[in-house]
């Protein structure tokens, strides 16, 4: 009787070791690797997720949902071009997923193409008509393309002299644009000027945008922190204006020579 | 709200309870978090709102004051406002993402802005780790 339950128990005992070295064999199911990767994205540790979605890719290159999480793990890393790189491997194995069109058309948007942005969530749309994020981009790319093709008013050089609408002493750069993008006047101005007039009508379109969508009207004021300046902006339906401050300026001084400047130049474009 | 984020840097690391520490703020009707992929890491806004595409926009605008500033500068913008008549929006700029706010009219701009600075300084804080 002793004899047979040593027997056992050294059956039990190789079962137990048996099931460990299983269990320590086996790889991870790749959704298990996913969930991990997901968790280590949300404590941060952003390269060890990158990573161990990398090792699952390269077991499954076929993932829809390996190559998502990694494209959305690069845009959090601000690495777009890794992210639109994976997004297009999605649409590869399944031309219209949502997720990737929309990420697609993030990115065209934010290297200044309304056009493409437009038809990757209008494809979108078209396979999944409920999806809020791509109606709510499109009509920002809309509004963009729009502007974009839109003839602009002939405005001479000249048509307000910076001089005449009392630019304050303070002020580093001056930027009055019609929202068309037309530049009235600049200060200074260089060859990007053009370029900065167009960023700062996209900057309030999309701003708009966002207002309208937290019910809110649209924009009139902005203040935009950067590192070693504040820019003041004022806009309407019309026109905009921009007045760059140092840091160091006081808000409601800065906010007073906009107003003053504000009136001035829709005077002046009266 | 200021001091107690700043003394307490792992509160960085919980965006959500940052979040609601925010929306403690006088005259701030709703807020969220945001990736850069536009993602909603956590929000409480009004009913009325959806929190998808606004979320979808605020990373957008985020993105663009990234990506160019107002002047096209690259380069990090720690913090900017949008107002309209009926109300302000407050948007941080953090390694993970966005942090919006939504005030009234009638809510203290200084203020908020204070609360936000030090709230983005604790995610940059806790985040670098």
């Amino acid at each position: 009787m002793a004899k047979i339950l040593k027997v056992s128990e050294a059956v039990m005992a190789f079962r137990r070791i048996w099931h460990m070295l299983r269990g320590r064999r086996r790889r991870p199911t790749s959704a298990q690797m996913f969930r991990q990767a997901q968790r280590l994205r949300d404590e941060g540790r952003f390269e060890d997720a990158a990573g161990l979605i990398e090792s699952v890719l390269l077991h499954e290159p076929g993932s829809v949902v390996g190559h998502l999480l990694a494209g959305s793990l690069h845009m959090t890393r601000r690495k777009t071009g890794q992210a639109r790189t994976s997004y297009e491997r999605v649409l590869a194995l399944e031309p219209t997923q949502p997720r990737a069109l929309l990420g697609l058309a993030r990115i065209a948007i934010e290297e200044g193409q309304p056009g493409p942005c437009r038809e990757l969530l209008s494809r979108a749309l078209a396979r999944y008509p409920d999806f809020p994020e791509a109606r709510a981009l499109l009509e920002v790319a809309r509004g963009l393309a729009a502007s974009a093709d839109a003839e602009r008013a002939p405005t001479p050089s000249d048509a307000i002299r910076a001089d005449r609408v009392g630019l304050p002493a303070e002020s580093r750069e001056a930027l009055f644009v019609r929202r068309d993008a037309t530049l009235v006047f600049a200060t200074p101005r260089g060859p990007r000027t053009e370029a900065v007039a167009a960023s700062a009508v996209k900057l309030a379109r999309i701003a708009t945008a966002m207002l309208a969508r937290a019910g809110l009207g649209p924009l009139r004021h902005a203040v935009i922190e950067g590192a070693a300046q504040t820019t003041y902006l004022r806009t309407d339906d019309a026109a905009l204006l921009t007045l760059a401050f140092d840091s160091d300026v006081k808000a409601a001084t800065a906010v007073t020579h906009l107003e003053r400047v504000w009136g001035s130049c829709r005077s002046e474009l009266a | 709200m200021s001091a107690a984020v700043v003394e307490r840097p792992a509160l960085g690391r919980d965006l959500r309870g940052l979040l609601a520490e925010l929306l403690k703020l006088e005259h701030v009707t709703g807020g969220l978090v945001v990736a850069p992929d536009g993602l909603t890491i956590a929000a409480d806004l009004p009913r009325e709102i959806e929190a998808e595409p606004l979320s979808a926009l605020a990373a957008t605008l985020g993105r663009e004051l990234e990506l160019r500033g107002p002047q096209l500068r690259r380069g990090t913008f720690p913090m900017a406002q949008f107002a309209s008549v009926s109300g302000t929006a407050f948007l941080g700029s953090t390694p993970v993402g966005f942090i919006v706010l939504l005030g009234e009219p009638r809510a203290d701009w200084d203020t908020i802005r204070a609360a936000l600075r030090s709230a983005v300084g604790a995610v940059y804080r806790a985040w670098a780790r």
